[in-house]
């Protein structure tokens, strides 16, 4: 449980954030850039002296301004992944690992294990400054597991990468997670990212925190702050029901869904994650057309976006989905709230998690 | 004057002060420099001109002004009289104050330059990791700018070497204690031995080139060494 109470004055703004994080699960920050995230993971973290109030994790006080109480930053036993890896560049990856072991608080993951975890075991010899980016974070991640952290804070740890380095240190995040159970602050500007790894989300705007909720509810939410731009998502629960012809089928309730060929196996649960823009609204059921993906939906509520673009909010077996169409669509086929229609969407769209 | 001996013990004289001066100036040096890197007070500007006065001023004026200091009619001075129950005036531990205070920009400077651009999240990845301050400074600072270390010693101990006006200020000349090679060069020259002069300065010449080239190929094998991997 992380207790933060604080006020720190920025540039444009005055970061002021008082919120309980619950323990045992992995929490993402949201917002624009700038908003205040990195700064509000660097009060928690002891890196930013000018911040004022409370902060205490699991009952022991780690900054307390009126009774001048202040933990430092080495004392907090906090692992903090940095977007920039900031491995030592005097030291080897193996010195680097090393570095982290030496001053690790007691209790935490063996050399074998993290380095098994993070498939790092080929680098260990090599000198940090030849790495690629992918590899560096690799190392970073490993190095800060090895410190034994009691709180992990990740600081846009995917940014810098390419969408292959990426998509394999999430699962290996995902997987740290399971398997050290370290609770967890995240921060990020990348929906993907989020709804992948994180359990509950606060979203901030201009140093405040705007909404707090569960990740999946919040981020499909209509009222949310997100998902009034063009890459609004739709997460859906969805059940393996078979593989076949390099395609799985994916049930929602009654309703079949198409995805590109995926490794779990029948009967598991899985999340989907689906863009809104890629999702169309046809009123009757076609079928002569390459879409792969037809479902019948409710128009709950329609949302506007910009001068051009509303947000339809379509209800699916007790789930929602998202479709960002253009206004003249909705005036052409006449949608209205409460109408029966079909989404269509390409299996390639399509994302499992 | 000007004799083989006295030059042998000049030599022996200048190396030894250039070596305590370089041993102090880094232990006072490398402490000040990271002051002075990492302080926010408006007073900076003060301090780093204090420090660097000795690059712009004539040496004679700040041998003029320690020999007042050393002399028991100040304070200072009467301290290390009663101290030590000697003037530190025309001693070698005069000599080693003077230069200490001469050099210090050339080791100072350096070493701050390399503390202003040392990448600071090193130091915040090093705390979170549970490094204390002591802990990150000698085990993430340090090493992260050991060419600046080395640059500043040896440009401390060659400037050292070739201190004369102050050293003519407050040293008074006295073979094996206070006379240095470059005011040997001096005599040598003012009474005409040139053949001494020649050893004194040529020697001095080589010294300063080999300690530059060797500077200059340290920093190109770093340099290489990082591009090649």
């Amino acid at each position: 449980m992380l207790t933060i109470d604080i006020e720190l004055p920025r540039d444009r703004f005055v970061l002021r954030v008082d919120q309980l994080l619950a323990g045992g699960c992995i929490w993402a920050i949201m917002g624009r850039s700038g908003c205040g995230k990195t700064s509000l993971l660097r009060t928690i973290a002891g890196l930013e002296r000018g911040a004022k109030g409370i902060l205490s994790f699991n009952g022991e006080t780690w900054q307390d301004s009126i009774n001048r109480q202040w933990v430092p930053s080495e004392q907090r036993g906090i692992g903090y992944i940095f977007q920039d890896s900031r491995l030592f560049p005097h030291l080897n990856v193996m010195e680097n690992l090393h570095f982290a072991r030496q001053r690790a608080r007691r209790g935490g993951p063996t050399l074998a294990e993290v380095v098994e975890q993070l498939e790092i075991d080929y680098l260990l010899s090599r000198p940090v400054d030849n790495l690629s980016g992918g590899e560096r974070q690799r190392v970073a991640i490993a190095r800060t597991l090895l410190s034994a952290p009691r709180l992990l804070l990740m600081d846009e740890p995917l940014a810098s990468l390419d969408w292959s380095s990426k998509v394999a240190i999430l699962s290996c995040l995902k997987a740290i997670h399971q398997r050290f159970a370290i609770p967890t602050v995240m921060v990020s500007h990348a929906r993907e990212e989020v709804v992948r790894l994180a359990d509950n989300l606060l979203i901030m705007d201009h140093g405040q925190v705007v909404s707090v909720g569960e990740c999946r509810q919040l981020l499909s939410h209509p009222g949310s702050l997100l998902v009034r731009d063009d890459c609004a998502l739709s997460i859906l629960e969805v059940q393996v029901a078979r593989h076949y012809d390099g395609f799985t089928e994916l049930t929602v309730g009654d309703q079949k869904l198409l995805v590109n060929e995926i490794s779990t196996p029948v009967g598991a649960m899985v999340r989907a994650i689906l863009p809104a823009r890629e999702v169309s609204i046809v009123t009757s059921d076609i079928d002569c057309t390459s879409v792969q993906n037809r479902i019948a939906v409710t128009i709950e509520s329609i949302g506007v976006v910009d001068a051009n673009n509303v947000l339809l909010f379509l209800g699916v077996e007790q789930q929602r989905l998202l479709a960002l169409v253009t206004k003249r669509a909705v005036r052409l086929l006449g949608l209205t709230c409460g109408q029966k229609v079909f989404a269509h969407f390409k299996a390639s769209c399509l994302n499992v998690v | 004057m000007g004799t083989v001996s006295d030059i042998t013990l000049a030599v022996w004289v200048t190396f030894k002060l250039a070596a305590i001066t370089t041993a102090i100036l880094l232990l006072l040096g490398i402490p000040l420099a990271w002051w002075l890197a990492t302080m926010n007070s408006r007073l900076r500007p003060v301090l780093e001109a204090l420090v660097g006065l000795p690059m712009v001023l004539p040496p004679t004026v700040l041998g003029f002004y320690l020999l007042l200091l050393f002399s028991p009619a100040y304070l200072p001075g009467q301290v290390w009289l009663s101290m030590t129950g000697t003037t530190l005036a025309f001693s070698f531990s005069g000599l080693v104050v003077a230069s200490v205070i001469y050099s210090m920009p050339f080791v100072v400077q350096p070493l701050q330059r390399a503390f202003e651009q040392l990448d600071k999240g090193l130091l915040e990845a090093a705390a979170m990791m549970g490094a204390g301050r002591l802990d990150r400074f000698i085990n993430v600072v340090l090493p992260c700018t050991r060419r600046a270390l080395v640059l500043a010693a040896c440009m401390g101990f060659a400037h050292t070497v070739g201190e004369f006006g102050v050293v003519l200020m407050i040293g008074g000349n006295i073979p094996g204690q206070t006379q240095v090679l470059s005011i040997t060069l001096f005599d040598a020259v003012e009474t005409q031995q040139f053949t001494q002069a020649h050893q004194i300065a040529g020697g001095l010449l080589l010294f300063a080139m080999v300690l530059l080239v060797a500077l200059y190929s340290l920093d190109r094998r770093s340099t290489i060494l990082k591009a090649g991997g």
